[in-house]
């Protein structure tokens, strides 16, 4: 388990972190989210020595993290490191290498990954002949390469169009019903809905928010009404919530208090009511009111 | 094992990122040595076998075309031509043909192509023949004529203790010592940024220490730079012996060993100092504010100790020979020209030693400190203290 306890770091007059604590699992993927500036990057760089704190710790398995522990993680920063000029499977069978992984075993895993991410036949391209979306699928590989126990991807999802971000999302959650511990950041919080069943969400370098992405939907007090074939009039019968979406009987009421259904029920009378659904806020409005705070 | 088995990983990579640029400059300065040795030596040669002609109306005075002869310099090759027409041997001085025109008993015409050298041999050459024609006509004896026609005696003084070929092989190992480090210490520095800057460096910081990272870049470009010194030195030798009379002092052991301890002590101090300065550059574009003033300390030492060796003296070597920064320039040529005492070599070697130790371990500092700043670009105070606070906190 990696377990971020109180970290702090300052840079200059600027608090990028601030007594942030949050942990994964084995087997568990966490989305770390926040605003620019929030202190994502910065607490991923501390757990590969990238960042010194100032106050807290960092520890694998209730260890410190040296350099042995690692080469046993994968890690992808925000701003895409490989060399530009080397081969794509030189440059990766190197990095394998660099983790311990003996010549035909990084060989073999280098193949294995190009293949599954249809680039076996750009192996011997230089990378900065790749497209980009491609140079991001072979930063992905090197990360992962090694069979690695934590995977810490910042950003990875950043400039990928459908496909290649559904590519993605598919080996995260290959990864992590593997046993790896699978930590990104993301601004992209559908996919991060979709994926992650815990979040953590930093502000100011503080956490400000963390748990299951359903209870903290479900925690929120905002709860959305979804309702089609109603009489245009209809929401206004329930005196209370706000309609946010109107369009081809169609009805989207947001309510900030919670609802009667009872009320809602009783206003069904005389409606040809086709679907009626409520349900709570999306991961997105949760974080904004986490971050308005 | 293992970490001795990733470093090498990190070297190798190193040298085969490097392999298509380290061939082509080996390739390119194999060249210019084997073109410069070639032209040298041709130049030299042709240099060393000039041939003139000095005319003479009528016919020659006794002795006038021996004085002439023993007056040149060796290696001028002079033909006498004789002419019974004035006119034809002044048309000839015209044309260039002749280099002087002599016309006894004490008449000389130059022309365009005397030297004055030539035009010195043949008045000497023409006043010897005259004044020993006079002394005979006063009745002096053949000895006594010798006498009153005795040559000065010129020869000029050579520094006590120094040949001019130990004085040639310490200006070339001064300028070998400087290029090395300068080239390799670039290349490593531009390495560094590099990798900075395409945040590279954030992965293999991920699987080596900074101090991993660092002696494999510089045990890979060392070795890189000792086996193309290795090469030049080799061929450069080599084709000195072949293509030119120069007086190439022989390869021994000792040479090469010398060779080898002032190259690697050179290499690290040096070595570590660029690569630090790289780490500080954001990227290549700022590399140069960064890298260029280091390479102001190597140039001082360069340019000191070529002035020195050349003028023959040895008061600033022998004191800068002390100092870390110009010990590894200075001292092997001091060693070359044989005026280094054991015990100045020994206290070098002493001094540079734990210099060098020292400089590894603040520029590992300064290059964790710098190269861990992604993007920024940070002064050597800031990236020390930088560096510092990483090595207490592992």
């Amino acid at each position: 388990m990696l377990a971020i306890d109180g970290l702090s770091k300052r840079f200059d007059s600027v608090v990028a972190l601030d007594g942030c604590s949050w942990r994964v699992e084995r087997g568990q993927m966490l989305g770390l989210l926040g605003p620019n500036g929030a202190g994502k990057t910065t607490a991923m760089r501390a757990v590969f020595g990238l960042v010194r704190p100032d106050a807290g710790s960092v520890t694998w398995n209730g260890a410190p993290i040296d350099r042995r522990v690692r080469r046993r993680f994968g890690y992808m920063p925000e701003e895409r490191g490989l060399y530009p000029k080397l081969t794509v499977r030189w440059q990766l069978a190197y990095l394998g290498r660099l983790h311990g992984m003996d010549r035909r075993s990084a060989h073999d895993a280098v193949d294995r990954w190009l293949e599954e991410f249809d680039l076996l036949d750009r192996a011997e391209a230089r990378l900065r002949e790749l497209s980009h979306g491609n140079q991001q699928r072979v930063q992905l590989i090197a990360a992962i390469l090694h069979d690695p126990e934590l995977v810490v991807l910042d950003e990875p999802f950043a400039g990928l169009d459908p496909i290649g971000a559904a590519a993605m999302a598919e080996t995260l959650v290959r990864l992590t019903a593997g046993g790896t511990a699978v930590v990104f950041s993301s601004h992209q919080l559908d996919v991060v809905e979709d994926l992650c069943r815990d979040v953590v969400i930093l502000h100011r370098g503080r956490v400000a928010l963390e748990g299951r992405v359903r209870e903290l939907r479900a925690g929120s007090s905002v709860r959305y009404l979804d309702v089609m074939g109603p009489h245009p009039g209809w929401a206004e019968s329930l005196h209370t919530g706000e309609v946010v979406e109107r369009d081809d009987g169609h009805l989207r009421v947001r309510f900030t208090e919670p609802i009667d259904v009872s009320a809602v029920a009783s206003s069904m009378a005389g409606e040809e009511i086709t679907q009626l659904i409520i349900e709570p806020p999306p991961l997105s409005e949760v974080f904004r009111q986490a971050v308005s705070r | 094992m293992t970490e001795t088995r990733i470093i090498a990983e990190a070297v190798w990579r190193e040298v085969y990122s490097r392999r298509k640029a380290f061939i082509v400059s080996t390739a390119l300065i194999l060249t210019v040595v084997l073109a410069g040795l070639f032209v040298g030596g041709r130049a030299m040669e042709s240099a060393g076998t000039s041939a003139i002609a000095i005319g003479v109306m009528e016919a020659a005075p006794d002795g006038l075309e021996e004085g002439i002869r023993a007056r040149l310099d060796s290696g001028i090759d002079m033909t006498l031509v004789v002419f019974d027409r004035r006119a034809d041997g002044e048309q000839a001085l015209r044309d260039g043909d002749l280099s002087a025109l002599v016309v006894p008993p004490l008449e000389v015409l130059w022309g365009p192509v005397t030297t004055s050298h030539v035009a010195d041999v043949v008045a000497g050459a023409m006043r010897a023949v005259y004044l020993t024609d006079v002394a005979i006509d006063l009745g002096l004896s053949a000895t006594e004529v010798e006498r009153v026609l005795a040559p000065v005696q010129g020869r000029s003084i050579e520094m006590e203790g120094v040949d001019e070929g130990a004085q040639v092989v310490a200006v070339i190992t001064v300028i070998l010592m400087f290029v090395a480090i300068i080239a390799y210490g670039q290349w490593l520095a531009y390495g560094v940024v590099e990798e900075k800057a395409n945040r590279v460096a954030e992965l293999i910081l991920g699987a080596l220490g900074p101090g991993q990272v660092l002696t494999a870049k510089m045990v890979s470009l060392g070795g890189l730079g000792l086996f193309q010194l290795a090469l030049v030195g080799g061929v450069g030798y080599v084709g000195a012996t072949a293509f030119t009379d120069i007086e190439v002092p022989p390869l021994t052991g000792s040479v090469l060993v010398w060779v080898l301890v002032w190259f690697l002590l050179g290499f690290a101090f040096y070595g570590s100092l660029y690569s630090a300065a790289g780490a500080l550059a954001a990227d290549t574009q700022e590399a140069g504010s960064a890298i260029g003033p280091l390479n102001l300390l190597p140039g001082i030492g360069y340019a000191l100790g070529i002035i020195a060796f050349s003028s023959g003296s040895d008061l600033v070597p022998r004191i800068l020979s002390f100092i870390p920064l110009w010990t590894p320039l200075l001292m092997p040529g001091r060693v070359a020209r044989g005026v280094a005492e054991p015990w100045e070599v020994a206290l070098a070697i002493a001094v540079m030693v734990v210099s060098t130790v020292l400089m590894v371990v603040v520029a590992a500092r300064v290059y964790l400190g710098g190269i861990t700043q992604a993007t920024r670009t940070v002064g050597w105070r800031q990236a020390f203290r930088g560096g510092r606070e990483f090595a207490r906190s592992a």
